[in-house]
């Protein structure tokens, strides 16, 4: 836990304040550059950034129970029904209330499937299965001009997987083997640019 | 140590990030739709965000009645007043700052802080070694430390942590300048980070 006393312009309320998008790759290059250089002397902002993953996992508790979303929907049909036959809605709404009924099952049979099977394959593609044995998760980014192959074989050597990303900045969530020395291997490949783990420690 | 923190069930995969919804070219193509009135793609697209809204709605403003009400409210203007989205912004940021416009007037109107006044015969069990804390307890002092954040900063915190947006992002949403969204963050941040301390989540 840092001391830190806030202050503007301060170096470590700057970065801390940068933290969890730095954590997730979303910080624009100077802003990552701004962070990460600090970063590089300050243990106390270290030790933040480390914290970051239990945070999440503290704020997950906070997660509320899921509702039903078919209970919601109908509940906001009733509305929009009532609303539709209020004076003054547009001409289209009772058209477009027609098409309730059994048809619309169908439809969105057709309308989901099309859009659902980009996501199972992305998900296929980018959720493989952590080796056995603890695991860490990591930030990686990789340099301009990388070629896929050269990334692939990184990450295969090493025993990596890329759980989600790129984010906006082009950083990946890696999941990787809990062990330092791995971290180091991985970090040291040639296509690798940047790789930090997101782990408080092991 | 963080043993209370740590996943029980490592075999478990990781909890669906919120913001990785489908291509934002999927989601524009159900706007199209519901701009010609196509309730299917309405239904489609309600099914997407409902859970999204619905976690951060609930964050926000911690009272299920009021959750339901800001969480309709948002989605008939997203079906009602589609074509007003310029596509300047991801959708998402557009329903979001919907969904919270939606529920600061609905905060607003009823005139009080925030309607967690029912929980306050709380008490608070205090530091200790981490064995006393049982879930229950563990979330009890989330909340109580999510609750002594303001609104504008719970946002941030939700839809960063949560929603998985960008502080560029998040200030489009809560409409403020993106300085004042890391502001927030770094308060919120600390607020929750002593929390975590406290807990035994210390260096």
């Amino acid at each position: 836990m840092s001391t830190v006393i806030p202050m503007e312009h301060d170096e470590h309320v700057i970065t801390q304040s940068l933290l969890p998008w730095y954590a997730r790759g979303q910080l624009d290059d100077a802003e990552m550059r701004e962070v990460q250089a600090h970063l590089a002397h300050c243990p106390a902002c270290q030790a933040e950034l480390a914290a970051e993953r239990p945070m999440r996992r503290l704020l997950d508790l906070a997660t509320p129970p899921t509702t039903s979303a078919e209970a919601g929907l109908a509940r906001l049909r009733k509305r929009m029904a009532a609303e539709a036959r209020a004076p003054g809605r547009r001409s289209w709404i009772p058209w477009a209330l027609g098409l309730q009924g059994a048809a619309i099952a169908g439809l969105l049979g057709l309308v989901l499937l099309p859009t659902l099977q980009p996501a199972a394959v992305f998900h296929g593609l980018s959720a493989a299965p952590a080796a056995h044995g603890a695991t860490v998760e990591a930030l990686i980014m990789f340099k301009p001009g990388s070629t896929e192959a050269a990334v692939r074989a990184a990450l295969l050597a090493h025993g990596a997987s890329i759980v989600s990303g790129p984010t906006e900045s082009g950083a990946y969530h890696l999941r990787l083997a809990a062990d330092p020395a791995v971290l180091t291997a991985l970090r040291a490949e040639a296509p690798v640019a940047l790789l930090e783990s997101l782990e408080a420690r092991k | 140590m963080q043993g209370w923190l740590k996943p029980r069930k490592t075999a478990a995969p990781a909890p669906e990030k919120a913001g990785h919804g489908l291509p934002e070219s999927v989601e524009l193509q159900l706007l199209a739709g519901i701009r010609h009135g196509r309730r299917a793609d309405f239904d489609t697209l309600y099914r997407l965000y409902h859970p999204r809204i619905t976690r951060f709605l609930v964050h926000l403003l911690r009272d299920a009645e009021l959750v339901d009400e800001v969480l309709d409210d948002t989605l008939m203007v997203v079906w009602q007043r589609a074509t007003s989205f310029d596509g300047r912004s991801k959708l998402s940021t557009w329903i979001f700052g919907i969904a919270y416009r939606k529920a600061m007037k609905a905060v607003a109107r009823f005139d009080s802080p925030l309607p967690d006044e029912d929980q306050d015969a709380r008490t608070d069990p205090g530091p200790g070694p981490e064995q006393q804390f049982g879930l229950g307890q563990l979330r009890e002092r989330l909340q109580q430390a999510l609750g002594e954040l303001s609104m504008d900063h719970r946002a941030v915190v939700e839809l960063c942590y949560f929603q998985d947006m960008s502080h560029a992002e998040i200030a489009a949403v809560v409409g403020c300048p993106t300085e004042t969204v890391k502001t927030r963050m770094f308060y919120a941040r600390r607020r929750l980070r002593g929390l975590l301390a406290d807990l035994g989540e210390t260096e």
